[in-house]
């Protein structure tokens, strides 16, 4: 119902704060819901403020009385109503529950032991790292850290391994995400399952099928050993290792941010002209930077803390293939507390850090979605 | 075909296929392969041995035991988290995916530290006759943590999504706090618990750098399976050591398969 | 059961969402609490509900103060706008539920419950979940739930707001017999005029946290209290003029507005409803000549749209289309717009001296 033609006065009220505590005549205030209709006419007849620029009442002097006379009678009626509301007493609401709050002695007893139990599970041991790595003072800190050669070149080993792995689960994670979101094709589902099975094989298991593979006695074994490669206890296996049990976490990020932006600006690039690396690099990769980050992130975070599947292949030697967390191992097993606290100090630094940039990059990429979804018109088509 | 508008759809597939084929499919038909050249009776020897079978009760119990654990305290965390307001509220919110970001390694290493006669905590427990280090219960423990975010992370949407007219309308229906929230909120947030509860459970179930520093890795006692799965290799016992891995990946898919039955189930009836 | 609502006051931080309202809904009576969205009719039926506590003010019900008991405590039936039905619930546990946790076991229940869904007419559905109603189906389950504890008054929330139109006017009507059925004391909410007046006893109307109007939907839209409610209550035309002697002077045009006869100069609003002007082909007083700009014949009522160029003024008109053909209009040409009813407002001189500053 629009009337595009009548003739309305705007009445927002709302617009004029006064207004709600200038009508209504003292005597009136608080019957005036009450009395009946016929006798209420000239109570009634207070009404909105109609008069506006234009209008048929002419004479600027008489404009000029009505503030005059007016501003006096806003003061006494909106007083007049104030006082006859603050003559009704305040409730005390001390005692009252909505329906969604719990009592209070509930709210402290939860909120305590949440509190609680995150101290002991979490808080307490990120604060014990710290402690026992400093507990021998700054200096023996950083001779372990970087006068220990096994252990300066775990932290260089880790420095290949991870970003390596990361590269390459990238482009996977990309290519997988684009042809699992923007195509509909028979077996899409037993892809992603696939996709997602590294997270329920043990790490264990991923690094013994890499030496049954590769290993000695492994079924490629023979052949690598003619053409003296080494890939288990050498840095491939290290490599292969990670990029296994990471495999899924790019994939998995970009998927369903992908699902949520939509086909639209890809499409509009390619009827515009825009050739296939074009779209990536000008449509597609910029629209989901942020998701994009989250999901290096996490695969960086898991894949320089690897253990299990790089402690199955990697033969532990070291100086050589002793990563940051089997460093810690050996030296924890060889009673060189310090120096395993020390280097675990350095892992927990880098969760930390991660965990920042996580929460920063998780409203972000929320935003991304939220932007997305709203433009996102083209459904892909079964 | 001519409906595939947008390009790269060759590549892309292909590009996945190739990759998902190296790094995941050969290996695990490696696997596979290696235990199928054991006779039956000899895959039965090598993962049916008591030391096994106490290893996998224990894989199991522990991470059931966890995953129950993880339960209690995810609802608590998650309930506490959207519903009420306290100081440093936004840190504890954050500090919960630490386990998502600490190499398990660490959060073996200092919950083994933690729990010893002369550690942080051990010196309040060891003399109450609370010793956690080297124990099951100290595994129990470092899984709690280990699988902490999935199910917190999993209800606190589910939580922040339940409209307050629903407890509003339980209330108006004469329902106390504690009926509206084991009669209304519990059964609303079950598919999201169901769901927290598995992927903790199938987390801990494949846990190993964690695990080794605080169990002391004892046969029978504090082994688990993934412990024996390492042990074999070391021995040189490829076929032994696969076949529990076997038995391990059989777990693991089960659970997987066991957790999307229930998620479907629980889904089926109201979305 | 009456319900009254004393002098309640509500705020929220510095918003005055309910500003010294005192209400009552007689026994037995279905009252509307109408107005747009913001006038603080949602509140107020939460207040009466217990679900918001009233600041200032009490709440009764019959002769009991209830404004200190809790929602849990008033037994009252309340049907949400968004039906706030339990997701896990299929409809016979839904009705149910209020039974449940006051403890009542075994086939009372049933049987209880048996009746309500036969009420609402949803006997057959008892073992779908709410995902599987349609939304008038969800409304009659969450009516059936609310009814299920046997509440003393029954309270609505924009019952039919998350409806679409067809099943909106279906559902009402039903409301409407539901109602003289089992005559509950109800109180609902709802910004559609169309629909209080269909169902209410009594209409309130209200606006800026207050009752502007309260009475039959015959007395409110016949005599609207002031132009708040006269503009909510449908389209209008608006002329500015003055009062002086009875008369309202609109320029050199003069109507007679005997109720305003002492009221000696001051700015006033002339407003006449479109179908209460007359559209005659001769000049006569109290006639206004006007150009007629646009016909809209679509309808059963057709629209006629004018200019009253003397006074720079649109003007609408609503007639029955036999008449619109019977004068056969033509846009351009110029006709009298001669007024049936008209009802002149009064600013309290506080408002006139007000307004120019933020009228637009």
């Amino acid at each position: 119902m629009s009337e595009p033609h009548l003739q309305f006065v705007a009445h927002d009220r709302r617009a004029a704060p006064s207004a709600s505590t200038t009508t209504g005549v003292p005597a009136a205030a608080s019957t005036r819901t009450l009395v009946p209709l016929r006798q209420s006419t000239r109570i009634a007849a207070r009404s909105l403020g109609t008069t506006r620029a234009g209008d048929l009442t002419s004479g600027p002097g008489l404009r000029a009385r009505a503030t005059v006379t007016g501003t006096a009678a806003i003061e006494q009626v909106s007083s007049a109503r104030a006082e006859a509301r603050d003559a009704v007493p305040t409730n005390d609401l001390s005692n009252w529950k909505n329906a969604q709050q719990d009592p209070l002695w509930v709210r402290l007893t939860l909120i305590g032991l949440a509190v609680g139990s995150l101290l002991l599970l979490v808080i307490i041991p990120v604060a014990n790292v710290f402690y026992q790595a400093l507990s021998a003072g700054l200096h023996a800190y950083w001779d372990n850290l970087f006068n220990d050669p096994d252990t300066r070149h775990s932290i260089w080993l880790t420095l290949i391994v991870a970003p390596t792995a990361v590269g390459a689960n990238l482009v996977f994670g990309v290519a997988a995400a684009w042809a699992i979101a923007r195509f509909r094709f028979p077996g899409r589902s037993a892809l992603t399952t696939l996709i997602d099975l590294p997270f329920a094989i043990s790490p264990v298991v991923a690094g013994l099928q890499l030496v049954l593979l590769f290993g000695l006695r492994g079924y490629f074994g023979p052949w690598l050993r003619e053409h003296d490669i080494h890939v288990i206890f050498a840095l491939p296996g290290l490599i292969l290792a990670t990029m296994f049990v990471t495999l899924p976490f790019i994939a998995r990020e970009l998927i369903p941010v992908l699902e949520a932006i939509g086909p639209d600006e890809e499409l509009a690039a390619v009827s515009l002209g825009a050739r296939g690396w074009q779209v990536l690099w000008k449509i597609t990769l910029p629209n989901i930077k942020w998701g994009l980050l989250y999901g290096i992130l996490l695969c960086n975070a898991r894949a320089m803390g690897e253990f299990g599947a790089v402690y199955v292949v990697s033969g532990h030697i070291p100086g050589q293939t002793q990563t940051m967390p089997l460093r810690v191992d050996r030296l924890f097993q060889g009673y060189n507390t310090p120096g395993s606290f020390a280097l675990a100090s350095l892992l927990m630094l880098l969760a930390l850090v991660t965990l920042v940039l996580k929460t920063v990059l998780e409203r972000r990429t929320q935003r991304e979605l939220a932007e997305a979804a709203k433009l996102h018109t083209v459904e892909i088509e079964s | 075909m001519s409906r595939r508008v947008l390009p790269g759809f060759r590549l892309s597939l292909g590009f996945t296929f190739a990759y998902l084929t190296v790094m995941v499919v050969i290996p695990l038909a490696a696997c596979v392969a290696k235990a199928a050249t054991l006779t039956p009776s000899e895959f039965l020897a090598a993962v049916w041995t008591p030391r096994a079978r106490a290893a996998y009760v224990l894989t199991v119990g522990a991470s059931l035991a966890s995953a129950v654990v993880n339960v209690l305290l995810g609802v608590l965390l998650a309930w506490v988290l959207v519903r009420y307001r306290f100081p440093l509220k936004r840190l504890f919110d954050a500090i919960i995916d630490l386990p998502f970001a600490l190499p398990t390694a660490v959060a073996g290493l200092v919950y083994s530290s933690l729990h010893v006669e002369n550690g942080w905590l051990g010196q309040f427990l060891v003399p109450h006759g609370i010793e956690l280090a080297y124990t099951r219960a100290a595994i129990v423990l470092v899984l709690v943590f280990i699988g902490l975010p999935f199910v917190v992370r999993t209800l606190q949407p589910v939580l922040e999504s339940v409209e307050h007219e629903v407890e509003e309308a339980a209330a108006m229906l004469g329902a106390s706090r504690w009926q509206t929230f084991t009669r209304v909120i519990l059964p609303m947030l079950l598919p999201a618990i169901i769901t927290g509860f598995a992927l903790a459970f199938a987390r801990s179930l494949g846990e190993y750098g964690s695990v080794v520093f605080v169990s002391g890795n004892m046969p029978f006692r504090t082994e688990i399976a993934s412990r024996l799965v390492v042990d074999r290799l070391e021995e040189f016992e490829y076929a032994q050591a696969t076949a529990i891995a076997v038995v391990l990946l059989a777990i693991s898919f089960s659970t997987l398969i066991a957790i999307n039955l229930l998620e479907r189930w629980s889904q089926r009836t109201y979305v | 059961m009456s319900i009254a609502v004393r002098n309640v006051t509500k705020r929220f931080g510095n918003f005055t969402a309910i500003d010294d309202v005192s209400l009552e809904a007689h026994s037995g009576e279905l009252l509307a609490l109408l107005g747009p969205s913001g006038s603080g009719k949602t509140t107020l039926l939460r207040v009466i509900a217990g679900l918001e506590a009233a600041d200032r003010g009490s709440v009764h019900y019959h002769d009991e103060d209830v404004t200190r008991r809790s929602a849990r405590d008033r037994n009252v039936g309340f049907v949400f706008q968004h039906y706030a039905l339990f997701r896990h619930m299929n409809v016979l546990e839904n009705v149910a539920f209020g039974l449940r946790v006051r403890g009542v076991r075994g086939p009372t229940v049933t049987q209880r419950v048996r009746e309500l869904l036969h009420l609402v007419r949803l006997e057959s559905l008892e073992r779908r979940y709410p995902s599987q109603l349609s939304g008038g189906q969800r409304q009659r389950v969450a009516l059936a739930r609310a009814l299920a504890v046997q509440p003393k008054v029954l309270l609505l929330d924009e019952p039919f707001g998350a409806l679409d139109a067809k099943v909106r006017v279906e559902l009402r009507q039903w409301l409407r017999r539901l109602h003289e059925e089992i005559h509950m004391t109800s109180v609902f909410v709802t910004h559609d005029q169309e629909e209080a007046f269909e169902v209410a006893d009594r209409v309130a109307v209200m606006n800026q946290g207050r009752i502007e109007q309260l009475g039959s939907p015959q007395e409110v839209f016949d005599h609207p209290a002031n132009a708040f409610v006269m503009h909510f209550l449908g389209n209008v035309n608006v002329f500015h003029g003055r009062v002086h002697d009875g008369k309202a002077h609109l320029g050199g045009f003069e109507l007679e507005v005997p109720e305003h006869a002492d009221v000696d100069v001051s700015a006033a609003a002339v407003y006449v409803r479109p179908h209460e002007l007359a559209i005659e082909r001769s000049a006569a007083s109290g006639r206004l000549p006007a150009r007629v700009v646009r016909v809209h014949a679509a309808g059963p009522v057709a629209k006629v749209a004018l200019r009253a160029e003397d006074f720079g003024l649109e003007i609408q008109v609503e007639m029955p289309v036999e008449r619109l053909a019977a004068l056969a209009l033509a846009t351009g040409e110029v006709v009298y717009v001669a007024p049936r009813r008209i009802r002149v407002f009064v600013p309290e001189a506080a408002e006139a001296a007000l307004t120019p500053e933020y009228a637009i």
